[in-house]
């Protein structure tokens, strides 16, 4: 077989493909699956506003009981308290960057396209690095929290046990998903970028 | 490229007139299935349709769609992609290629000897069979026109050669 054969059978296929009938009904549910991607990220975007706010309100809101505590305790409740809000805002800029920057460079070569979702890949996994610091902190504000608002010595060790629990299971479930996100999707979807790219670097 | 539509509805138009098959082509070269193929002839058509507001008449309009397709084809993900179609499915079936059944099997058999070349070779090779000059090749990929060169060389052989084994294995 010689490649004129692969061309010609290449030829076989239609020079105009027909397009699909009524172009403004496609139109229309193009515009409609794109907004619903756009809701999507919007609702993750005022999720993360609602839990910024949440956090405020929930500290306020446990001010009195925490400055019962000795001092260095406040402390610690307040910087866990500002340090979780920055991270939320950090995540909160990060993601919106990067939808900017994927819609931004759509059409460029793909070269530059598959640099770009690589950036954005690895973006993604230095987040959830990250989150493996955060979420034990988060734990342990969570942990202090508990135990401050309602201390051993008040409702008893099996009343804060319990507690202890459950935050651990709440925050070791969040844990696993992320875990689970990182494992199986970021990580090979970097290698399957890293793969392409190299394919497309070599000479 | 001065009589550049302006309006990406009137673009939209002209590429789906003009350019349906580029778009089809790309989904049968990066899927196995007829489910993913729809799966991903969607996904190009929002990946254009998203990208047209950009266009501003500095490449042909062909370059672009292809550009935006293979792009679109290579960072497509089967598994998310399932996910998302099942979340936004709206009912579009990818169009056929050939007119008759015969030519439908043929190229078939094309297809999957395609499939079994790495990815960026299989962007190489469509557009090379689609008769892309290299100049638009590079436009497309970011590659030099020589390294396309190379490449095609290396790719026409290694598609000739799977080409043989297969027509042997028949």
């Amino acid at each position: 077989m010689k490649f004129e054969d692969i061309e010609s059978t290449w030829g076989l296929q239609q020079p105009v493909v027909p397009a699909p009938a009524d172009l403004n009904a496609l139109r229309r549910q193009l515009t409609a699956k794109l907004g619903q991607r756009r809701r999507l990220l919007v609702i993750g975007i005022v999720a993360c506003v609602i839990g910024l706010v949440a956090m405020q309100a929930v500290f306020i809101a446990n001010l009195y009981a925490v400055r019962q505590s000795p001092p260095w305790t406040f402390a610690v409740h307040l910087l866990l308290n500002q340090g979780l809000n920055f991270a939320l805002l950090f995540e909160l800029v990060r993601t919106i960057r990067r939808h900017r920057r994927l819609a931004g460079g759509r059409a460029d070569s793909i070269r530059a396209v598959l640099e770009l979702s690589l950036r954005n890949v690895a973006d993604q996994i230095w987040e959830y690095r990250f989150g493996r610091w955060i979420i034990p902190a988060l734990m342990g504000s969570a942990l202090l929290s508990a135990y401050l608002n309602n201390p051993v010595s008040r409702v008893g060790w099996d009343a804060f046990a319990w507690r202890a629990a459950s935050i651990v299971a709440v925050f070791g479930l969040i844990a696993l998903l992320a875990w689970r996100h990182y494992r199986y999707r970021l990580q090979p979807e970097q290698d399957r970028l890293k793969a392409t790219l190299a394919e497309l670097q070599e000479g | 490229m001065s009589d550049v539509p302006s309006r990406p509805e009137d673009l939209f138009a002209e590429v789906c007139r003009d350019h349906t098959g580029l778009m089809v082509k790309t989904a049968h070269a990066f899927t196995h299935s007829a489910a993913d193929r729809d799966d991903l002839y969607q996904e190009i058509l929002v990946s254009v349709w998203q990208a047209l507001p950009q266009f501003k008449g500095q490449a042909k309009l062909s370059t672009y769609v292809y550009r935006v397709a293979h792009s679109c084809a290579l960072n497509w993900k089967r598994s998310r992609q399932r996910y998302r179609h099942k979340l936004d499915r709206f009912a579009l079936e990818t169009p056929e290629l050939t007119a008759s059944p015969e030519q439908r099997e043929r190229v078939a058999w094309l297809y999957a000897r395609i499939h079994q070349l790495p990815p960026v070779d299989r962007t190489l090779i469509l557009l090379h069979l689609d008769k892309l000059s290299y100049a638009d090749m590079a436009e497309v990929t970011g590659l030099t026109e020589s390294n396309i060169g190379v490449r095609l060389h290396r790719i026409k052989q290694q598609l000739t050669k799977l080409s043989e084994e297969s027509s042997h294995e028949i």
